[in-house]
């Protein structure tokens, strides 16, 4: 196994171990050249000093020419087992006195002229002078081996490998132990590294155990492990949404592709059904660009125009418009392609069409833009409208010769019934007078003509009164504005006999003021409350007044309880001088609710009635707001 | 050349030691052997004994070895102390007739004949700071400091400690080692 590729555990325990090792090693090593040159030196100095004392001590017996006695002094040296060898010369460098401790030594050296000791192969040798005071009496001769440094280097060896043999081990085991403190959150870390890779669970997080390096890189790596959870549960709701997206393009695509072809099949058919709707049109179709130039149109345009369509298409528009009006046209045209909307048949100014032969003739048109790829493109319906121009100027020539007839009826009606008063007071006064005078004195046929004369000319002045009022309607008054609810209490006043009569009960809700001629206004109201009472049933009379805006318009209401109208004579009743009832029944002129309707109609609203029968009706009527 | 130096160091302690040889051979026509080993012996002796400063008057002051009686070295003793010294004071050799000669000596060697009132110089030096030697057998006994004998064909010494401390001299150790050292039975 490389080293690389080892456990960290291992790694470190090595790098300890080795560490120490190695420092134990050099420190030995440098140790043992040290203690290799201090023991030479020691050894010197220790041989030096013998000598010294061995030359001390053996002075006298050179001096005195005693080799017996030096022998003695030389046998001292036993005590050093490592001096294999000593000597002594005398003055003249003769052998003087030996010891030998060594069967090796068998020669001795002659006398050296230099003091000092030196390192051979083997063994240290050195001479030292013997003096006495300032006389050199001899010299020693010392010899001796390495052994005790060899011995001292032995038990140094022993010692260092002894020191790193137990150094080894207590480095092992403390790092055995220490380096868990290093290694243990690296480990952890990789182990929880190692779930989250092999599960993929990000939910996971190291447990911080200090605040050191590890610790930041693990809260470094718990970080990143957020960040990825975090990221991944975006990147998967992403993903869903993706999916949840493709599908639901795939989807579409696939029913737009399925659509597509039946749309192709529509398309064309539409196309067909556009063409033929565009010449099925009863009106005359141009489509025209954004500048004007006409891209389509129709037989009825040919026949409208009297222009063929290949003189008609690329054409611009002009060409069908009148002189007077083509030079804005272009103008026009800007301004409805800058808020291109449809507009409806007949809307805005009347407008003119050019025939190829340059006659004009009035047309409505309808616009309707078509967003289309070229653009906006604008469709025109035109309809000659000469016709209907020509019926509508009839109809006004009609209907103003019908109201100058119907005023010279009013005014006729008016005066005529104006006039009748005169006469007629006359006829009703002389024959009440010959009914007064002359009752019971002339026959019985007499008294019946008399009496009906004098009914005649009675009804005969109600009708004339009622016609008179009835003309007077359209008679101009200026309009004002009307507190409806003191008219109520005037007109109730007004009524209040034939209330008191019939026990009828009048209720109102509180009413608005309204814009108009009070006195009609007045006769309305009076009109609508007196046939409400007129016309009652076996009940007493109830009648409820009701009025509120509406729209545009005030609608009032005068509900009863009375007998009602059937339905087929409901609109009947507004026409003047039409009775329901005989006059024997409920005596009138048939014309009240005429009158009625023309008030309302003066003030520019309608009357209708609601009605059940037998049970009671409401009469509704609205009066324009006014203003 | 190297080679060349090496040889003449060589032979350096050759030339000398010949020459040395010759001046030992005339030496050794005016005395026998034995009187050669005793004179470089006194020589040595002035080594191994010391004598209190109180015995020079200053520090030129001469050591002195003088001879009383026949002087049995010739010349080999004088040419011996040539140039040496003893702490400083030169050493000289000075030969005396009688015993009123000696003012100032420091070792006296007494060559009297068997005959010569040894007792009467002995008792004349006492209380003197003076290493007395003599051959004389009887030295010791008479109250002698050092004697010297021959045994076993070898020159050797006695030394009486006691006289020697009595001539306010202190002996080395050493040289009572190599000496025969005399001790009187105790009355």
């Amino acid at each position: 196994m490389q080293i690389k590729d080892m456990p960290i555990q291992r790694k470190l325990m090595r790098v300890i171990v080795l560490i120490s090792v190695i420092v134990l090693l050099v420190t030995c090593a440098i140790f043992f050249v040290y203690e290799f040159f201090s023991f030479k030196q020691r050894t010197i100095e220790k041989l030096s000093t013998i000598g010294k004392i061995i030359s001390a001590n053996s002075t006298a017996a050179l001096a005195f020419d005693n080799p017996k006695d030096a022998n003695e002094i030389l046998a001292a040296l036993k005590t050093e087992p490592h001096i294999v060898a000593a000597c002594l010369y005398d003055k003249q460098g003769k052998l003087f006195s030996q010891y030998i401790n060594s069967s090796s030594v068998n020669v001795f050296p002659p006398k050296s002229e230099s003091e000092g000791y030196h390192f051979e192969d083997s063994h240290i040798e050195g001479f030292q002078f013997v003096v006495q005071g300032n006389n050199r009496l001899g010299t020693l001769y010392i010899k001796c081996d390495l052994g005790a440094m060899y011995e001292q280097f032995r038990l140094y060896g022993m010692v260092t490998a002894l020191v790193i043999i137990f150094s080894f081990l207590l480095a092992y085991f403390l790092s055995r132990i220490l380096q868990k403190s290093i290694s243990k959150p690296i480990l952890d870390l990789a182990q929880t590294a190692q779930i989250i890779s092999n599960k993929g669970d990000y939910s996971v997080r190291a447990t911080k155990v200090g605040k050191d390096e590890m610790g930041s890189l693990t809260d470094a790596f718990n970080q990143m492990l957020m960040q990825i959870q975090k990221q991944n549960q975006a990147l998967s709701e992403f993903n869903k949404k993706l999916e949840q997206k493709v599908k639901e393009r795939t989807s579409e695509l696939e029913l737009s592709n399925k659509n597509l072809d039946s749309y192709a099949k529509q398309l064309k058919e539409s196309e067909e059904q556009f063409k033929g709707l565009l010449e099925s049109a009863p009106d005359a179709m141009v489509i025209v660009n954004e500048d004007g130039v006409i891209k389509l149109i129709n037989r009825q345009t040919e026949k409208l125009f009297a222009y063929n369509k290949e003189e008609l298409i690329g054409q611009k528009v002009e060409l069908l418009i009148p002189q007077r009006f083509a030079g804005n046209h272009p103008h026009h045209l800007e301004n409805y392609f800058t808020n291109p909307k449809a507009r409806e048949m007949g809307a805005g100014l009347e407008l003119f069409g050019k025939k190829k032969n340059a006659d004009e003739f009035p047309i409505e048109i309808s616009l309707s833009p078509l967003r289309t790829k070229e653009g906006t493109i604008v469709s025109a319906a035109i309809r000659d409208i000469s016709e209907r121009k020509k019926v509508e100027l009839e109809l006004k020539e009609k209907s103003l010769e019908l109201t100058r007839s119907n005023s010279e009826l009013e005014q006729f009606a008016y005066v005529a019934s104006h006039d009748l008063q005169e006469p007629l007071r006359m006829v009703t006064s002389y024959v009440q007078l010959l009914s007064n005078r002359y009752k019971d004195k002339l026959d019985q046929d007499a008294n019946d003509f008399i009496a009906f004369a004098v009914d005649g000319s009675n009804r005969m002045r109600i009708l004339i009164t009622d016609l008179l009022q009835y003309s007077r309607v359209n008679r101009t008054k200026p309009f004002e504005w009307i507190d409806l609810n003191n008219e109520l209490t005037v007109i109730l006043k007004n009524l209040e006999s034939s209330i008191k009569e019939n026990n009828a009960l009048i209720k109102s809700d509180p009413l608005p003021k309204i814009y108009g001629d009070n006195v009609l206004i007045g006769q309305l109201f009076q009109n609508l409350i007196a046939n409400a009472i007129k016309f009652k049933g076996e009940k007493n009379p109830e009648i409820y007044i009701t009025g509120k805006k509406v729209n545009n318009a005030y609608q009032f209401s005068v509900k009863d309880n009375g007998i009602g109208i059937q339905k087929e004579y409901s609109d009947k009743i507004f026409v003047i001088f039409q009775r329901l009832h005989t006059k024997e029944k409920y005596p009138g002129t048939g014309i009240g609710l005429a009158i009625c309707k023309k008030i309302v109609e003066r003030h520019g609203g309608k009357i209708w009635v609601e009605s059940e029968f037998g049970k009671g009706s409401t009469f509704y009527f609205t009066i324009a707001t006014g203003v | 050349m190297p080679n060349f130096k090496r040889i003449r160091r060589h032979c350096q302690p050759v030339i000398l030691t010949l020459l040395f040889s010759i001046t030992i051979f005339s030496a050794q026509a005016q005395a026998p052997r034995e009187y050669q080993i005793k004179a470089a012996f006194l020589f040595n002796f002035t080594q191994f004994v010391e004598w209190p400063a109180s015995c020079f008057s200053t520090d030129k002051d001469p050591f002195i070895i003088g001879i009383i009686g026949e002087n049995p070295f010739g010349s080999y003793l004088e040419e011996i102390v040539v140039g040496e010294k003893v702490n400083g004071h030169p050493l000289v050799i000075r030969y005396f007739k009688t015993l009123e000669e000696i003012k100032s000596c420091h070792i006296l060697y007494i060559n009297l004949s068997q005959t010569s009132k040894l007792e009467q110089v002995v008792a004349g030096l006492k209380g003197k700071t003076i290493l007395t030697v003599s051959d004389r057998t009887d030295f010791i006994q008479e109250g002698g400091t050092l004697r010297f004998f021959t045994k076993n064909n070898k020159i050797q010494f006695q030394i009486n400690p006691e006289a020697g401390k009595k001539a306010n001299l202190i002996i080395s150790s050493k040289l009572l080692r190599l000496a025969d050292v005399f001790a009187p039975v105790k009355k």
